[in-house]
């Protein structure tokens, strides 16, 4: 069976600005996407961001990926802001 | 030796400094990042940070990793303090050594420069001036 076809649950953790709109730090999520740029954007038609896709990096299981990274059941995802530290 | 972490107390530079005694090193250079009270020409009352601590501390240490690679110095360490600072607290510390003063000083530079770009860390600031709070890193591209 095709994993990617199927319904899967992810962790989703939200910082800054992000868990401001979204009014949480965390939610579990299920969904179809296949890679974490279909999830952004599952995401963003749910939360309307205020940020371009752009401005934005993707992290699963607390390390930054690629937006083709294919998502899996369980899956610790984060989109990643702007940074501000210093 | 290389060491990267977050803290929510005052940072304390003289027990960091103290890690950096080498026999073999002519060289020390640090930098402070402390929080000032203007930004934009807005008055500034305090900052707060936060970050995603596990991405946070991979991320600051491969870019002291980085550092010592490709600059040659013996150590480096930089510590970030999350939470409520005021002005004048000390936001973040990195050191350095290396046996001469050039390649401790551009490390040094590499690191809070990279630190800055990279590091899931977020700023935002609050200011005397109205009740708006602003999260810091991407006012000019705002959609």
């Amino acid at each position: 069976m095709d994993n990617s076809l199927s319904s899967k649950t992810v962790c989703l953790k939200y910082f800054s600005r992000f868990a401001e709109r979204v009014g949480k730090t965390s939610e579990e999520w299920s969904t179809e996407a296949i890679t974490v740029q279909e999830l952004w954007h599952e995401l963003d038609k749910q939360y309307a961001f205020d940020l371009d896709i752009s401005m934005v990096r993707p992290a699963v299981n607390h390390q930054f990926c690629d937006w083709q990274m294919a998502i899996n059941d369980r899956d610790i995802v984060s989109f990643i802001p702007p940074v501000s530290g210093g | 030796m290389h060491y990267f972490d977050l803290v929510d107390y005052q940072i304390q530079r003289e027990s960091l400094v103290e890690r950096f005694s080498d026999p073999s090193c002519g060289a020390f250079v640090s930098f402070e990042g402390w929080v000032r009270n203007h930004h934009d020409n807005r008055p500034v009352s305090h900052l707060f940070y936060e970050s995603y601590p596990e991405l946070a501390i991979s991320e600051g240490r491969a870019v002291l990793q980085q550092a010592l690679a490709d600059y040659g110095i013996n150590s480096a360490i930089c510590i970030h303090r999350l939470g409520s600072l005021q002005i004048g607290d000390m936001a973040v510390w990195v050191g350095v050594n290396a046996a001469h003063r050039d390649a401790a000083f551009q490390a040094c530079r590499f690191v809070i420069d990279d630190i800055k770009a990279r590091v899931p860390i977020w700023k935002k600031e609050f200011y005397l001036d109205s009740q708006e709070s602003k999260w810091i890193g991407s006012e000019v591209n705002n959609l």
